[in-house]
C-alpha cells in the first residue's frame, strides 16, 4: 500500500470560502442573524444578496416540512390570530419556533393580513390615533413600521365613506417587496339591483373594490409610499379582494378576480392585474367557459396562476394558466366531482396540496380541511370565520430577507 | 470478467483500491476517468487518508435506492465530530458527490446553529477580529436576532 508512514490527519485550518457556504447555507436563518457577529468575513458572506437569495430558494424549495400558518384577522375570542400546520408534526406550537408579533391589546380586533411573500408577511391595525402597517420576518423575529401613507384631503379614518385595501408583493425585477393601497368609496347596498344574484351572494363573505379613488405603492427598498396614476380598466368596475391563500409576489404581478358592467349587469369576467415593477393595472383573460360562473376562485398550482371554478354539476374544476398572460394556454388540470354547496375552495399549497373548507351550521363556522392528492386523504386541521377575507394561509418559510430602508 | 479497479492516492501518500463503477459516482473521478482512461493511481492530494477511507467506506455501500438517503445521513450521523465531519464534507465537495456533500455540511449546520457566537469560533477556528465596541454596534444594527 503506501510507502510513507500515515500523518496524522489534519483538520482543515481555514475553512475554504465555498465549504463555509455550503454549510451556512443550512442553517435556519434566526441563528445565522446571530452569527453575523462571528467575524468580519461571516458578516460579509451572511450580508451578500446572492448568498440571502440562496438561502431563500433552499428553503422555498425545502420539500421535507410544510408549515402553514393561518392568520386571523378580525376578533375572534376563541381563536387564536395565528397557528400551524405541519404536515410532519401537526401539532406544532406556534411558540415553539416563532414569537408573534407585539401588537397593542386595543388593536387586536382589527388586526388585518395583507399577505406574505419569501418569509415576509404584511398586516396593519388600527389604534385610537393611526393606521399602524407593519412587515414582519417570523424567522428573523424582525418588524418594520411602515412610515404614514398619503391620505385624501379630509379623510379620517372612521369615516364610513371610505374603504382601504391593501396587497403585499414581490417584484424580483427590481428586487423590491411593495404594498399596494386601494382607496375606494365604500359600497352601496347589497340589495342593489344592477347586481346578479352571485356578485351579491360574493358580496356577503368577500371584500369588493369598487370605484378605485386612490392608488398608492409603498416599496421595501425607498422606504416611501408613492401615489399611482394608473387606474383599474374602465370597464372594470370592482375587484374581488378574497383570496385566502396568497397568490401573490413570486412573478411580480398582483391578481383579483374583476367584475365587470354588461348591459347594466355586473358579472365575474375578468382577472385584474397589478405589475409591481412598472406600477400599473393589466388584465388577463379567464378561460372562455368559466366566465359569467357563479363562484370562482384565484390561486396557485405548481407555481402557475390557476382559477377554481364550478361547473353546473357543482363539480369544482382547477384550470391553470401554462402559459402566463397567454389566454388560449388555460388548461383544466383536474376536477373534484360533487363539490357541495357546504364546501369552498380555497387553494394549494406549494407542495400542490388542496385547502378548502366545509361549513358546518351547528357551530356557524368554516372547518378548514387540507386534501393530499398522493394518498389521497382529507385532514381537518382549522375552525374560521365565514368571511373568506378574515383569513389568510400563508406558507412559514425561513428566510433572511430583510431589506433596510433607506436612510 | 473482472470488474474494473481504480487506484486512487490520498494526500499522505496512501493508496486505495475501488471498483470504478463506484468511484464514478463522484463526478470529478468521472471526468477524470473520461478524459485519460485512468489507468494509472488517481492522485487525491487534498484529502487525508482517513477521510478518503470513510469516503471509500460511503461509494461501497450497498444500498438499495429507497433507503440511501437514511443510510448517508446515519452515515455521517455516526461521525459526528466537527472536525471529522468538516474533512468530509471538503473530500466530498472537491470529489463532487452530492448526497455527501449535502449531509456533511447539512449535520454540521445541525450541530452549529445552536452554538454561542464563542462556540462557533471555537469549533470552527475563526479568530474574532471585532472590538468590544464593533461587536456592540453590530448587536445593536441586528438587535431582533439576539
Amino acid at each position: 500500500m503506501a510507502d510513507l508512514p500515515p500523518q496524522h490527519p489534519t483538520t482543515i485550518e481555514n475553512i475554504p470560502g465555498e465549504l463555509l457556504s455550503e454549510i451556512l447555507i443550512r442553517v435556519p436563518a434566526k441563528p445565522l442573524a446571530r452569527m453575523r457577529s462571528v467575524s468580519k468575513p461571516w458578516n460579509h458572506l451572511l450580508s451578500q444578496p446572492s448568498f440571502i437569495k440562496y438561502h431563500l430558494h433552499l428553503s422555498l424549495h425545502n420539500k421535507k416540512d410544510e408549515i402553514l400558518l393561518v392568520l386571523l384577522s378580525g376578533n375572534y375570542d376563541d381563536l387564536f390570530s395565528i397557528t400551524t400546520h405541519s404536515s410532519q408534526s401537526p401539532r406544532l406550537e406556534l411558540p415553539d419556533f416563532i414569537k408573534p408579533p407585539a401588537i397593542p391589546p386595543s388593536a387586536n380586533d382589527n388586526l388585518t393580513f395583507f399577505g406574505s411573500v419569501n418569509g415576509l408577511i404584511c398586516y396593519g391595525f388600527r389604534t385610537p390615533s393611526d393606521f399602524i402597517i407593519q412587515i414582519w420576518n417570523p424567522s428573523l423575529s424582525a418588524v418594520l413600521t411602515l412610515p404614514p401613507f398619503n391620505a385624501l384631503d379630509g379623510f379620517i379614518f372612521n369615516d364610513s365613506t371610505y374603504e382601504l385595501h391593501f396587497r403585499f408583493g414581490y417584484d424580483p425585477k427590481t428586487d423590491d417587496y411593495k404594498l399596494v393601497k386601494l382607496m375606494s368609496f365604500t359600497l352601496p347596498p347589497v340589495n342593489d339591483p344592477g347586481m346578479t344574484y352571485f356578485v351579491q351572494a360574493k358580496r356577503c363573505f368577500t371584500r369588493v373594490v369598487n370605484d378605485v379613488e386612490e392608488v398608492e405603492v409603498y416599496s421595501m427598498r425607498n422606504g416611501s409610499w408613492k401615489l399611482i396614476e394608473n387606474r383599474l380598466p374602465l370597464h372594470v368596475r370592482e375587484i374581488v379582494d378574497e383570496e385566502v391563500v396568497c397568490v401573490d409576489g413570486q412573478d411580480g404581478i398582483l391578481h383579483w378576480f374583476g367584475i365587470v358592467s354588461e348591459n347594466g349587469w355586473l358579472s365575474m369576467q375578468t382577472i385584474v392585474t397589478f405589475d409591481l415593477s412598472v406600477e400599473s393595472f393589466g388584465e388577463i383573460c379567464l378561460p372562455n367557459s368559466v366566465i359569467g360562473r357563479y363562484w370562482d376562485g384565484l390561486g396557485v398550482y405548481g407555481g402557475k396562476l390557476c382559477v377554481m371554478s364550478f361547473n353546473k354539476r357543482r363539480d369544482c374544476e382547477v384550470w391553470v394558466m401554462d402559459d402566463y398572460g397567454v389566454a388560449e394556454s388555460w388548461t383544466k388540470i383536474r376536477m373534484f366531482s360533487d363539490f357541495g354547496d357546504d364546501k369552498d375552495p380555497y387553494g394549494f399549497t406549494s407542495s400542490n396540496k388542496f385547502l378548502f373548507s366545509v361549513y358546518w351550521s351547528e357551530t356557524d363556522y368554516d372547518h378548514l380541511k387540507i386534501y393530499e392528492p398522493g394518498t389521497e386523504k382529507v385532514e381537518s386541521f382549522k375552525t374560521m370565520a365565514r368571511e373568506r377575507y378574515c383569513t389568510k394561509i400563508v406558507r412559514y418559510v425561513e428566510s433572511l430577507v430583510w431589506v433596510a430602508p433607506a436612510n | 470478467m473482472s470488474k474494473k479497479t481504480l487506484t486512487l492516492m490520498s494526500k499522505d501518500k496512501q493508496l486505495f483500491n475501488i471498483e470504478e463503477h463506484l468511484a464514478v459516482q463522484s463526478v470529478t473521478i468521472r471526468n477524470m476517468v473520461k478524459e485519460d482512461g485512468a489507468s494509472s493511481v488517481i492522485p487525491l492530494p487534498r484529502v487525508d487518508s482517513e477521510t478518503l477511507a470513510l469516503v471509500i467506506e460511503y461509494l461501497n455501500r450497498q444500498q438499495a435506492p429507497e433507503e440511501d438517503e437514511d443510510y448517508v445521513k446515519k452515515f455521517v450521523d455516526e461521525r459526528g465530530e466537527i472536525p471529522t465531519l468538516l474533512e468530509l464534507a471538503q473530500a466530498a465537495l472537491d470529489l463532487d458527490i452530492k448526497k455527501l456533500m449535502d449531509a456533511a455540511c447539512m449535520k454540521v449546520a445541525d450541530l452549529i446553529k445552536d452554538f454561542t457566537l464563542e462556540e462557533v469560533r471555537e469549533a470552527l477556528r475563526i479568530e474574532n477580529d471585532r472590538t468590544p465596541e464593533e461587536e456592540k454596534a453590530i448587536r445593536d444594527e441586528f438587535q431582533w436576532a439576539f
